[in-house]
């Protein structure tokens, strides 16, 4: 079945297949990595798995980047997929694998650690259902609006503001603060 | 705190850990393109290997398919089953008809799925047993469970015994006595079906005194029948609604020096030809003759001949003296030359003296002799003036009398019966002194025949007694689903691989 393509993206640009992908494909690499390992580490809450998993949202575009290219935004499909993977319990366990063999190696995780209270913040995120902790995540680590939050997602806005609704009333509750009146 | 502030503190810590990450300075370190492409190489190779893995696996599993197809494919009997030296010994009882009457004399023969049985019906009403009697052929399932019942019947005028089937015609012969004689009966064996009753394809007259070890014989496009009227040839085709067929040929074995009543005796076809013995002739005739036929050869019986069987190039002819213990002759089984035509010699090759009946049987290499003194004697080669080389003897496990039938050899079990309601088998590679690997007596009640087919071993006697493997350990089966010799686990396994490999083909494409 034909996927439909996310709202707003239009396509410009070709792929070629070689190892070393196009130039225009560095160049979307380096504008984005640090957002999508941030969005991978909030909702991973794994600082050695974060960047693994970016690393297979990049692999992702690049394996597809003929069509996600000319995309307006890949950028916005390069997050969707890593959201997720990163919310993914299949994908959860295998980063969790590869962190441990890479502490195995005595090799340190790119990311560094948190404050405690940041950690429980995204702790708490991510002990929401999958879509309310994507939502949650998109809002406030790339201030985006819900609108651009449900371009990314595939998901109307009506939608996204029902989950960032009830993904605030839950975190509430659970990092005993109070709910902001919106 | 509110809830806003908290979350936007949070998304602090995580753009600070972003940017503290020391791949922003350093080259080809952890999250720069460089590092990226080393990633990408690396996970091409990767998909690369774990193709040809599983290639790898596929191929063997494939390999190891075919394999097992193969095996299974040559252990098996294309259109029955079989019991193994090894597994007759399990045989068990599994289900039985009997009309209680022992002089009925049910004869089997196994026929695909069906166990086709021939026997006396009715109550002799004057001298001789088979006066006032009547005969009727049913064929059984060879899986009939009880209540067990016929698929269909149908009788004859006068009493048959045995039979002949091929191309899914039965051919079975009346034993009449007297004027018209009986008649030769061909019946479709799909005829019916939930007990229904037959009629024949087609009958032919072949007069009166059909013996009771002479059974038609099909050969050439031809069913052959002797009795004391002669010997009488009938095209196997020649009715489907029930006609009377004349004989194609007709032969007279005795000729003009025949004695009155002198029926014939045995009669065997092998490569053309079809042998008749009497009481005082032994004489070979083409199958394909028509009209009155010449003998291609005959010479006198020895000594009555009661049995035929061909070894080789050998005629074997078993022999049964009336009377013995009176004149002290004693019963031989002779050899003579199958081809006596144009000057050759007809004499006698060898001869080896019995105690007792002398029913023959050829399988193999092996001359089967059933002596009622030994039970069972397996001959072999060389054989000279002086008889052959015994190969091993049966030891007699029983008082009664062994039944004066041929041995039954299949798939390397020698198969005898006894008088009265008893089946032994011995393996053909026994050595000298043999003891039987498997004996029963519940195969009913009267002089007993067997039969084998399907898987089990079928007797005859007073009704029809089915033995089979007990469960779990029956013969392998090319009629049932071809799946259970398919070799499971190479499968899996190959079906496991292939949908793990395209699962992860696909799965990037997916993930949005």
């Amino acid at each position: 079945m034909a996927r439909a393509r996310p709202a707003g993206l239009r396509p410009t640009r070709g792929l070629t297949r070689d190892v070393r992908p196009p130039r225009e494909f560095d160049d979307f690499y380096r504008s984005e990595f640090p957002a999508v390992v941030g969005l991978a580490y909030a909702l991973s809450g794994n600082r050695a798995g974060a960047e693994d998993l970016a690393q297979e949202a990049f692999l992702a575009a690049h394996s597809n980047w003929g069509r996600i290219g000319e995309y307006d935004k890949p950028e916005a499909w390069v997050r969707r997929v890593v959201a997720n993977l990163s919310v993914s319990l299949f994908r959860r366990r295998i980063v969790e694998a590869k962190a441990l063999a890479r502490l195995a190696l005595r090799r340190e995780p790119s990311l560094s650690e948190l404050e405690p209270e940041d950690t429980a913040f995204w702790a708490a995120v991510r002990s929401l259902p999958r879509r309310q902790a994507q939502v949650v995540a998109l809002h406030y680590l790339e201030d985006l609006p819900v609108a651009q939050v449900g371009e990314i997602l595939g998901l109307a806005e009506g939608t996204v503001k029902a989950h960032l609704h009830a993904a605030r009333a839950r975190l509430a509750t659970r990092l005993d603060v109070e709910e902001d009146e919106r | 705190m509110m809830l806003e502030e908290r979350a936007r503190r949070a998304a602090s810590g995580i753009h600070r850990s972003v940017e503290l990450m020391p791949s922003r300075a350093v080259a080809d370190a952890p999250g720069t393109y460089e590092h990226f492409v080393r990633f990408l190489e690396r996970r091409r190779r990767n998909e690369r290997i774990t193709a040809t893995v599983v290639a790898m696996i596929l191929v063997a599993a494939a390999f190891g398919a075919a394999l097992g197809l193969l095996r299974g494919t040559l252990e098996r009997r294309p259109a029955d089953t079989v019991i193994t030296p090894q597994e007759v010994g399990d045989l068990e009882l599994e289900w039985s008809v009997s009309s209680g009457d022992p002089n009925a004399m049910y004869s089997p023969i196994v026929i695909g799925d069906q166990v086709l049985v021939t026997r006396k019906l009715g109550e002799p009403t004057g001298q001789g047993e088979m006066s006032g009697r009547q005969g009727e052929l049913s064929a059984y399932p060879v899986d009939c469970r009880d209540p067990c019942a016929p698929s269909w019947s149908a009788t004859t005028e006068r009493p048959i015994l045995r039979m002949a089937v091929q191309d899914d015609v039965a051919y079975v012969a009346e034993r009449a006595t007297g004027e018209p004689g009986g008649l030769l009966y061909a019946f479709d064996v799909h005829c019916g079906s939930d007990g229904a009753m037959c009629d024949p394809l087609w009958t032919g007259r072949i007069g009166a005194g059909v013996k009771w070890n002479v059974l038609p014989l099909v050969m050439g496009g031809k069913v052959i029948v002797a009795s004391a009227d002669g010997v009488f040839a009938f095209e196997v085709g020649c009715g489907t609604g029930g006609d009377r067929c004349e004989p194609v040929w007709v032969a007279h074995p005795g000729g003009a020096s025949a004695k009155p009543g002198s029926a014939v005796m045995a009669s065997m076809t092998s490569g053309g030809t079809v042998y008749i013995a009497s009481p005082e002739v032994i004489a070979a005739y083409p199958v394909d003759c028509e009209g009155e036929c010449s003998p291609l050869w005959s010479r006198p019986a020895p000594q009555p001949a009661q049995w035929l069987a061909l070894w080789d190039d050998t005629v074997i002819v078993g022999s049964m003296v009336t009377g013995r213990q009176g004149t002290g002759e004693a019963n031989h089984v002779w050899a003579l030359p199958a081809d006596c035509r144009e000057e050759r010699s007809c004499d006698v090759l060898w001869s080896i003296e019995t105690e007792g009946l002398t029913p023959v049987t050829v399988a193999g290499d092996v001359l089967y002799v059933i002596d009622q003194v030994h039970d069972l004697v397996a001959y072999e080669q060389p054989c000279d003036e002086s008889g052959c080389r015994v190969r091993w003897r049966a030891r007699k496990p029983l008082t009664q009398q062994i039944a004066a039938e041929p041995a039954l050899v299949v798939d390397g079990v020698v198969y005898i019966s006894s008088w009265n309601g008893y089946v032994l088998a011995y393996p053909v590679d026994c050595e000298r002194d043999c003891e039987p690997i498997w004996q029963t007596s519940e195969a009913g009640w009267g002089y007993t025949y067997v039969a084998v087919g399907a898987g089990k071993v079928f007797a005859g006697s007073d009704g029809i007694y089915a033995f089979g493997l007990p469960a779990g350990d029956e013969p392998e089966s090319s009629s049932g689903w071809p799946g259970e010799s398919l070799p499971i686990v190479p499968l899996v396994v190959a079906m496991l691989a292939a949908t793990w490999f395209l699962v992860r083909l696909r799965r990037r494409s997916r993930l949005a």
